[in-house]
């Protein structure tokens, strides 16, 4: 188990310098002068090729690759021009408040997608299962910057129960009652298309575990069904769901950049956005490769529990 | 002597299995190992093996679907492995265990059984048309089946499509793979006659895989026994389970169920590890005649009295 | 065509569909419809709400007309959408087919790539394309693109190496096609279908990923306008003037509501199972619609089966599997039940506790006594008294019919806990230790700790006779318990039971297609065929003597091992289906005494020295 582990882990690595590569070589494509972009309006030869140089942006491709690299493994992502402050400062901050609401919603949807799931299997055809199977439908259909839209519509300037925006009060503010009542729309708002997903998978995988011949081999021996769907349908059923929870992660961390704009969530999505439309180069590059590196990790933890699950995955 | 149409000399194969992380050693899995057998022309050439043991690599070797990693597989005298696809097509062919997974699913039969007429034949639309008629008398199916899909037919069927593809290739001869295990016994014996049929109206050469002793004795002239990508024995099929040579050949024919003789079993014993395979011989573990010199020493194939081989340091006859 | 038919048939999916096709409509036709100029600002209409004059769905926040506006944004948004998914699946296609056609090295490289692209959250990585392209539609669309190819790669690559795998390539090789041909010709048509899939789950997505690119105003750019841009610029008015968002939102959401509807449609008329019934969740316990009256039956020994009939529901059609089929088993006797596939040997079995998958199965006829209780008018959770405590079954394939996650210790622990509760965790494992001896495992403290897939075939058989054993059954049911085995394997297993049965004097009742095992390991032989039985007696008599022609002529075609050089006798054509039996004796076609008389009527059991027998010539004959 330890053992593969680690190796899981050192998998991670070449992954982990394909996506830095990626990052660096996609944002060193950007045609014009960074520095000049950088010096704007202020530009003359001499500080450019000056800037270039503090830069080192006058050197070969491969060599600012591996001292870029070098500089990311020692935590310095840069500096922002554009709010003139370290990037790893401000991504931390930021992500902090992305990992509170994409956590929630993450919670929400593997909880609720399995649970709906194995209802609707279990009772196929009947009204639950309809119920469920329609709002699947609708939930995976509807854009979820719309229907935080909507939810901002109905639940804060109708109803008024929580809050249209943000993420604690502006006055007063700043418990744990605050930030939830912030909380509840954009996490519920971007959790709907992962659970409906879940859900559908669960249903799929549930029902075709239901057929399979140790189900039968559980009947035989008189277990309750109660036993033989959740100890032997769900148990196996979920070694196939994992992987897709793993997946749907990384829908929940990328729906977030629209709920983010939506209910102005002040996180890593919206400075990106923010930092692509103000250019604000070095911003990107350093959001995007911490964010992907912490989805890296993050799937390694998910392998991490489909080992312990799956005995089957050690031989 | 009659010179051997296919001959196998030293064949060796392995497989890499698959490694869950490329920081580990690959793990190589010996399937067939050092197997030279001669096939006679007309002959009814019987393998026979659990499964496991190789039978069906040794069967993709000999039509080239997989390529030796050592020996040679020669073709009445020249080398398998030298010779272009198509002749080597034109000259062994195979026909395979599933009968319905060696059919396409979304081509009818025609386009099936015309693909090797086309391709190996060199045939017209014309010309091809007139074989597909031929061949489908040949092997007992209405003409009707031929723009038919391959679901709408039952294994029995399906199979003697899989023949007469075969045979549409135009070669003397045909590896079947267990070519009757996934079917009903009643469609078995259906079978096992068109095949008699077929060798008498074109002159075949049979090799014949099956885990069946009494299909192999009841249709096979000479048999190969194999255990552990190795042959034990080979001998004249009526011989070889009465009077065994080897003591698993004589495991096989004991423990084979029959209708007039009793249940019998062997003692508990544990199967050698096909990664890790035991020095000496791979039976002499749940063999009853083991000695010191059979776990240290593998035994070779080697001549015992006409035409039957056995590697054994024992046989059943000393 | 019959897959056109099959999603009309689909409600849901042709709703989605006729959807899908309006709008396609409408958006093609845009152009001639006439409309306001959907850029001429007009500031005097800002916000006009819906129906206002000349604005049928109002005016934005520059009072530029919103019909003519989400018309023409439509259209971008398909035409965008749908470029960028055509784009994925050309793109992903084409690596997925190379990566899993030629495998090797070049695999590993295209696939290596594919998983750094998959580390990124997909948004991210379409961020900072359109980082360094620029905002713009044309990168919104190229960025949506390439972070779709992982997708398409990865199906098609996967069922790329299960095709190429696949025994009628290598059928196609060996019949002389070259590798380019193979690729168009033989892997293609295959793998059209699992593009198809992968083509409609994602085109919906790639609407919505452009369009949400649009709305943060990374998409297209003033003045130019689709729905996410259109969403993205109400915004700013949501609470003062929400039909300027409402309308476009709720167009793409009636956009992708189609596409999936239509999708899903697809996919389950592409996917066979789904024709088959086989994603049907099956009941706990069969369902049983008895005609009445119910036979009477006189009790013989342990378990009396008479006129037990059990269908199959598929699609409206009945298919009878099993019919009126009657037979006893006394304590500590071994029966067994003998027929080729399709006999109805296996329904017969689960049909006694109720274990046949329903739907599709329902029982219609019949009565099982079982110790004088009629199995068959019990509720479920009484059947569970019987089921693993005093029936208990040994199934084919013990490859999957053990769970594969639970380690064997708990599987064997189950089948007592759940009878009986009062025991401690110590005497249960004490009590599977001491059954994994009973079945002659050597190290049964290891085996305890072990997963199914560490065991090879026959041990795991051992511990499925094992679990049978477990609560001291008075009847197993063995459904082909060795089929799945080598012969010296097979062996064994049967050797094992014959004893157990003996020691314990258990009854046996074992279902199997191979006359040869049968001999072995029964006292009396039930001979199944088209869903009946017919021919039932001891099995020396039926061997030495077979009456029915069907029995006689199973043991002529079984090639008997010592006879030499001898070609079994082969039964002319083949087993009737079950879907469209005759009236009289289902073997009739097949058989070589047949008379007119034999195919007028359903033939019925006659009982003649210690032999039951369905067949007219019986009565003729001597007897």
């Amino acid at each position: 188990m330890t053992r593969y582990l680690i190796l899981r882990i050192l998998a991670a690595v070449p992954v982990l310098l394909g996506i830095t590569l990626v990052v660096f070589v996609i944002l060193s494509l950007i045609p014009g002068d960074p520095a000049m972009a950088i010096l704007g309006s202020y530009s003359t030869p001499e500080n450019v090729a000056q800037l270039n140089q503090q830069l080192g942006l006058d050197r070969p491709l491969f060599q600012r690759y591996f001292i870029w690299l070098g500089n990311i493994l020692q935590g310095d992502f840069g500096r922002s021009f554009a709010l003139n402050r370290p990037v790893i400062d401000e991504i931390i901050e930021r992500f902090h408040a992305t990992l509170i609401l994409s956590g929630t919603a993450f919670l929400i949807c593997s909880l609720l997608g399995i649970m709906a799931g194995v209802i609707s299997a279990t009772r196929q055809y009947s009204w639950a299962d309809k119920f469920i199977t329609f709002s699947v439908l609708i939930g995976i259909s509807v854009p979820s910057f719309f229907l935080g839209m909507m939810m901002i519509l109905y639940f804060a300037v109708q109803l008024r129960w929580f809050p249209a925006s943000g993420m604690y009060a502006l006055y007063g503010g700043g418990g744990l009652s605050d930030l939830l009542s912030h909380l509840v729309m954009p996490a519920l708002a971007l959790a709907a298309v992962a659970t409906g997903v879940i859900a559908r998978l669960s249903r799929a995988a549930m029902l075709e575990v239901l057929r399979l011949d140790f189900i039968r081999t559980a009947r035989a021996k008189g277990a309750p069904e109660r036993r033989v769907i959740l100890r032997h349908a769900l148990r196996h059923a979920i070694v196939s769901i994992l992987p897709v929870l793993g997946l749907q992660a990384g829908f929940v961390l990328s729906g977030a950049v629209y709920i983010e704009i939506v209910f102005q969530w002040p996180g890593v999505g919206r400075m990106l956005v923010d930092a692509i439309l103000a250019r604000d180069i070095i911003l990107v590059q350093g959001g995007v490769l911490f964010v992907a590196s912490c989805y890296v990790i993050f799937n390694i933890i998910v392998d991490a529990a489909q080992l312990w699950l799956d005995p089957r995955v050690k031989s | 002597m009659v010179r051997a149409i296919l001959e196998l000399t030293g064949v060796n194969k392995n497989f890499i299995l698959k490694r869950t992380s490329i920081f580990e050693p690959h793990r190589i899995l010996p399937a067939v190992k050092n197997v030279s057998l001669s096939i006679k022309p007309g002959e009814r050439f019987g393998i026979i093996g659990e499964s496991g043991c190789g039978k069906s690599t040794l069967a993709r070797l000999m039509v080239g679907l997989y390529t030796p990693d050592g020996g040679l597989v020669r073709l009445e005298g020249s080398p398998l492995q030298d010779m272009p696809a198509s002749d080597r097509n034109r000259a062994i062919q195979y026909v395979f265990q599933d009968p319905a997974g060696s059919l396409n699913p979304r081509k009818t039969i025609r386009q099936i059984l015309a693909t090797p007429l086309r391709a190996l034949a060199g045939l017209n639309h014309q010309q091809a048309e007139i074989k597909l008629q031929e061949i489908m008398v040949a092997v007992n199916m209405p003409l009707s089946a031929l723009d038919r899909y391959p679901h709408e037919f039952s294994g029995g069927q399906a199979q003697r499509i899989g023949i007469a593809r075969a045979l549409l290739a135009g070669s003397q001869i045909l590896v079947l793979d267990e070519p009757v295990s996934a079917l009903d016994v009643s469609v078995q014996a259906q079978l096992l006659e068109l095949l008699v049929k077929l060798k008498e109206k074109f002159g075949l050469t049979y090799v014949f895989i099956s885990h069946d002793l009494a299909v192999i004795e009841a249709f096979c002239e000479k048999v190969a026994v194999m255990y552990y990508g190795e042959i034990v024995e080979i001998g004249r099929a009526d011989k070889l389970f009465q009077q065994a040579l080897h003591p698993y050949t004589e495991l096989l024919a004991r423990t084979a169920p029959r209708q007039n003789a009793d249940l019998y079993t062997e003692q508990q014993f544990e199967l050698p590890d096909p990664l890790n395979p035991p020095i000496g011989c791979a039976f002499a573990a749940r063999c009853p005649r083991a000695e010191k010199t059979c776990h240290q020493k593998k035994p070779k194939l080697s001549l015992q009295k006409a035409s039957s081989y056995v590697a054994c340091h024992f046989p059943l006859n000393q | 065509m019959e897959l056109v038919t099959r999603i009309i048939r689909n409600r849901l999916a042709a709703f989605g569909a006729v959807m899908l096709l309006l709008i396609l409509i409408v958006s093609l036709l845009t152009p001639v419809f006439g409309l306001t100029d959907p850029n001429v600002i007009d500031t005097s209409n800002r916000f006009m709400l819906p129906f206002g004059e000349g604005h049928l769905l109002g005016a934005d926040h520059l009072g530029r007309d919103i019909l003519s506006r989400l018309l023409w944004g439509t259209r971008l948004s398909l035409m965008v959408g749908v470029a960028a998914a055509i784009i994925a699946a050309t793109a992903g296609s084409l690596i997925g087919i190379l990566a899993g056609y030629y495998g090797g090295r070049l695999d590993m490289i295209l696939m290596r790539s594919i998983d750094v692209l998959m580390a990124f959250p997909y948004i991210l990585l379409a961020l900072a394309i359109v980082a360094v392209l620029g905002p713009s539609l044309m990168n919104a669309l190229i960025a949506v693109a390439i972070v779709n190819i992982p997708f398409f790669a990865r199906n098609v690559r996967g069922a790329t190496l299960a095709i190429a795998q696949s025994d009628y390539i290598a059928a196609a090789k060996l019949s002389g096609r070259n590798t380019f041909s193979l690729l168009l010709f033989e892997l293609m048509p295959n793998l059209i279908s699992v593009i198809v899939v992968a083509f409609s789950t994602t085109v919906g997505w790639m609407i919505l990923e452009t369009a949400g690119l649009s709305f943060l105003g990374l998409g297209s750019q003033p003045p130019q306008s689709d729905l996410g841009s259109m969403l993205g610029e109400g915004r700013a008015a949501l609470i003062t003037h929400p039909h300027t968002s409402l309308i476009p939102g709720i167009m793409i959401f009636a956009i992708v509501m189609g596409i999936n509807l239509l999708g899903d449609g697809i996919r389950d008329a592409l996917d066979p199972r789904l024709a088959k019934g086989a994603l049907r969740r099956a009941l706990p316990i069969t369902k049983i619609d008895r005609d009445l009256p119910l036979p009477r039956t006189e009790e013989r020994g342990l378990l009396s089966v008479s006129g037990l009939k059990t269908d199959f529901q598929i699609a409206g059609k009945t298919t009878k599997a099993i019919r009126d089929v009657s037979f006893h088993i006394g304590r500590g006797e071994c029966l067994a039940l003998v027929g080729e596939s399709g006999s109805g040997k296996s329904v017969t079995a689960l049909s006694l506790t109720g274990l046949v998958a329903s739907p599709p199965a329902v029982i219609t006829g019949g009565k099982i006594l079982f110790e004088g209780t009629d199995l068959l008018s019990l509720k479920f959770e009484q059947m569970r008294e019987y089921r693993g405590k005093r029936i208990a079954y040994v199934f084919q394939d013990p490859n999957s019919s053990l769970h594969p996650l639970h380690n064997i210790c708990d599987q064997l622990i189950e089948s007592i806990k759940v009878h009986d509760g009062s025991m401690g965790r110590r005497a249960l494992e004490a009590k599977a230790v001491q059954l994994l001896k009973d079945v002659r495992i050597a190290s049964p403290e290891r085996v305890m700790k072990s997963y199914p897939h560490e065991l090879s075939g026959g041990m795991r058989q051992r511990i499925g006779i094992a679990i049978a054993l477990a609560n001291d059954p008075e009847l197993i049911i063995a459904d082909e318990p060795t089929t799945a085995l080598d012969v010296t394997v097979q062996a064994q297993i049967l050797h094992i039971l014959k004893r157990l049965q003996r020691e314990r004097g258990l009854a046996l009742l074992f279902i199997s297609h191979d006359m040869n095992v049968v001999a072995q390991i029964s006292d009396r032989i039930a001979v199944m065929y088209a869903g009946q039985i017919v021919e039932a007696g001891s099995t020396k008599a039926v061997l030495e003597k077979p009456r029915h022609p069907y029995t006689k002529a199973l043991l002529d075609c079984l090639p008997q091992l010592g006879k030499g050089q001898a070609m079994p006798r082969a039964i002319n054509g083949s087993p009737p289906l079950l879907e469209d039996l005759p009236d009289g004796c289902a073997f009739a076609p097949r058989c070589s005494f047949v008379t007119p008389a034999c195919q007028k009527r359903p033939i019925d059991v006659n009982l003649i020295g210690g032999r039951s027998l369905r067949c007219i010539r019986m009565e003729l004959d001597d007897g």
